[in-house]
């Protein structure tokens, strides 16, 4: 056995040093790299020194027990997905054939397999917080909420297999009724628990739910208490233990899973970003409304209306708009009305859409990479006598309207419940800006440095503090405008229009930046 | 020579059957070709040989024996693109594979052979990422060599070579032939096929519909005098 280990370790080490050799042979992607780490040394000493970060408050209820079954929710989704047979486990096809040919018992492949996948969720994780608490200096002591977050991470990437052998073992259908069940124990006492923000006549139920101290067990959690993150732990060994005991004719499986993983993940570096999926397979069926609006486009518009084909013809991504809808809708609504309940409403909303808006940035910058090496390769998407800055324009806007719908729908749910209109027309053209700008910082940042690692490592970074220093002209003025003109519709228009113009500019340097490399660039997408 | 047997392979995506009962043998030393035409299950029975994809119903015997799911430790399969790790060199790809095969000491001259016999030598630290297809696939028979796999199996192995890198094919090909390796070659390329392999195996829609020496389909009574003509009858 322990042969076998030191030969996958070998695997995992030459890449690594490989990866860092050619990192320091190519100093503009070293550069980012040394710019991470200098910010992260600045930070963390500007931070001990003048920061004396509080501990975080615990959570109130209903809000806690709502984390939990939100999680809940989240591990039934993540579930669905294995038991549709996506997940990732091999990392190419390279991986399972020079994996499935070794003389490595399967078994211990499968448990190599599962202990790389929770390496990987940690690390990322890990790099989230990290960012995370150098964003947010005076944010508080985050080791308790971060080192759940890891470990919950790991919990999710952790059941693959045990439910990849169920699927085998039982048949789809029994190992996403499974799933679906996990699912559904989540959601019904959350929205229990959230109605009763809403409603007076729910609080009743709403403190039931409460009662069962789910709460009580994430702000355990979340405080750092050892007990309660040693069972979480415990909990995602004992799911990475049972791959060792269910590890066996599961390779077919595997590799399939694996194979449907990455050609979505492929999708998903196109089409603006997903985190997981539950089916990958196009169906060739015609689209309705979608294609009114994208069907009758013409010149670089036609780009917009192929991924709004891709889009009608993929169940997972429906169902992910859709998640994202609700989501949206439903977090508008509850904090619309809690705001509305509140003393001081205006306070309330400013920090709801502050949170709201630094989590969508960070959430695009950490989880979607850019990728256009798919298009870039094909001579069809460079056809037509139209500029390349209009083409990533309508590339723009044909991955961007999903985010932009969702967003939408909550900033109306969030006005409906407050019963002012103005949320909503102040709200939207700025979400809206805000958007396409966050977009068009990723697209130049590709542009820079293509490579999906570094994208999803350092470079979230960058995008992340880039999309905050863009975000200051359009506030600055935004802010002047109103004082000045003493009009919020005044104020509104000239954020947006600053911001529209930042993003033009975004948009030529990156189109600057890709024409004539098109194919240079869809190859180092890959390194 | 031991024999590798595919035995009533049948493989379902829903309700359309990829592959329908098929099977056939091939001999250690000896070059079967899978014809057929496009969608005819070629790649399916290949994963499926391979142990990547879980068939329906049949049977894999290599030497008598029945092989289970771990088969990818007999029967290795060169895919159409053939992938190999892009950040590992060339050499470190026979390491891996003398470290996960547990290969006993004296592999690296083995393997600095295999090397100089694919003429690679001087892309012996290049990486994976930089390596043409040519190249990639004989990175990946070198090390299925390296690691004495019996059984092969080349997916469309010509498309994207060039003239040279098809002639360098047919010599390893030879060359797994001399070794007593059994391989399976599927192409669209009959004449590649006819000068290549001992046998050929005819995929239309899932089935086998003839298989044998060129020279014994071609004497079939009313078959035409052409191995395409012949090839298009059969798969029409």
């Amino acid at each position: 056995m322990l042969t076998d280990i030191r030969a996958l370790a070998y695997l995992e080490l030459r890449q690594l040093i490989n990866r860092l050799r050619m990192l320091v042979r190519r100093p503009g992607r070293a550069l980012v790299y040394v710019f991470a780490l200098g910010y992260f040394i600045f930070i963390s000493i500007l931070r001990a020194r003048f920061h004396h970060a509080p501990k975080l408050p615990q959570i109130a209820e209903p809000y806690a027990s709502a984390i939990f079954f939100a999680y809940l929710v989240l591990l039934g989704v993540i579930a669905y997905g294995a038991a549709s047979g996506i997940a990732g486990a091999f990392s190419s096809p390279a991986d399972a054939l020079f994996l499935t040919r070794s003389k490595i018992p399967e078994r211990i492949v499968v448990l190599w397999l599962q202990l790389r996948r929770c390496a990987t969720t940690m690390l990322r994780m890990l790099f989230t917080i990290v960012i995370y608490t150098l964003m947010f200096a005076a944010s508080g002591t985050v080791s308790g909420i971060g080192l759940a977050i890891v470990g919950g991470s790991v919990v999710a990437a952790a059941q693959a297999v045990p439910v990849l052998k169920l699927r085998a073992v039982a048949g789809a259908r029994t190992a996403q009724s499974l799933a679906g069940t996990i699912a559904a124990i989540g959601l019904l006492p959350l929205l229990i628990v959230l109605s009763g923000l809403i409603a007076t006549n729910g609080a009743r139920f709403a403190d039931g739910v409460e009662r069962l101290g789910m709460g009580g067990a994430v702000n355990a959690l979340f405080g750092g208490n050892l007990v309660a993150l040693g069972a979480l732990y415990a909990f995602a060994a004992l799911l990475v233990a049972l791959s060792l005991v269910t590890g066996t004719g599961l390779i077919a499986d595997l590799y399939a899973a694996s194979m449907q993983a990455l050609t979505y993940r492929e999708r998903a570096k196109r089409s603006g970003g997903a985190v997981f999926a539950m089916e990958h397979a196009y169906h060739t069926r015609r689209g309705g409304a979608l294609q009114t609006v994208f069907g009758g486009v013409r010149g670089p518009w036609t780009i917009a209306w192929k991924e709004s084909i891709a889009f009608t013809r993929s169940p997972s991504m429906q169902r992910l708009f859709l998640l994202g809808f609700a989501v949206c809708a439903v977090a508008g609504f509850v904090f619309g009305n809690v705001a509305a309940a509140s003393r001081d409403s205006l306070e309330e909303s400013i920090a709801f859409a502050a949170t709201s808006a630094n989590l969508v940035i960070m959430f695009v910058a950490m989880g979607s990479a850019i990728g256009l090496a798919a298009d870039l390769r094909k001579p069809l998407w460079w056809m037509g006598p139209d500029p390349l800055w209009l083409r990533l324009v309508a590339w723009m806007a044909g991955t961007s309207w999903r985010l932009a719908v969702c967003l939408t729908a909550g900033i109306v749910a969030w006005a409906a419940a407050m019963r002012v209109p103005a949320i909503a027309l102040a709200g939207i053209p700025i979400a809206l800006a805000g958007v396409i700008q966050l977009r068009a910082v990723g697209l130049l940042l590709y542009a820079l440095f293509p490579s999906t690692i570094d994208q999803r490592g350092p470079l979230a970074l960058v995008r992340a503090l880039l999309t905050y220093l863009l975000a200051l002209p359009p506030a600055v003025a935004g802010i002047a405008a109103l004082l000045l003109l003493r009009s919020a519709p005044a104020g509104v228009a000239c954020a947006v229009a600053v911001s529209a113009a930042e993003t033009a500019l975004l948009v030529a340097l990156a189109a600057a930046r890709i024409s004539g490399r098109g194919v240079a660039l869809a190859q180092a997408e890959a390194l | 020579m031991p024999v590798f047997e595919i035995r009533g392979l049948t493989k379902r995506f829903g309700k359309k059957v990829a592959v329908d009962d098929v099977s056939f043998d091939v001999r250690g030393g000896e070059i079967v070709g899978l014809l057929g035409p496009n969608g005819a299950g070629k790649s399916t029975t290949f994963l499926c040989a391979a142990g990547l994809l879980r068939p329906d119903y049949g049977t894999f015997c290599w030497d008598g024996h029945e092989l289970g799911n771990a088969r990818g430790q007999t029967v290795a399969l060169i895919p159409e693109t053939p992938d190999v790790y892009p950040m590992l060199t060339v050499w470190e790809h026979m390491e891996f594979v003398a470290k996960s095969c547990r290969l006993t000491q004296g592999w690296q001259p083995r393997a600095e052979a295999l090397l100089e016999r694919f003429e690679m030598r001087a892309q012996r630290d290049t990486l994976g990422g930089d390596l043409s297809k040519g190249m990639r696939q004989k990175t990946l028979v070198a090390a299925t060599v390296l690691a004495s796999t019996p059984v092969i199996l080349f997916d469309e192995p010509m498309i994207g070579l060039d003239p040279l890198g098809q002639r360098e094919l047919r010599g390893i090909l030879e060359d797994l032939r001399e070794r007593g390796v059994a391989a399976i070659v599927s192409t669209h390329m009959l004449q590649q096929a006819q000068s290549i392999c001992d046998r050929v195996v005819i995929l239309k829609a899932g089935r086998v519909v003839a298989s044998g020496t060129f020279d014994e389909l071609q004497a079939r009574p009313g078959a035409p005098a052409s191995a395409e003509d012949v090839f298009l009858e059969l798969t029409r």
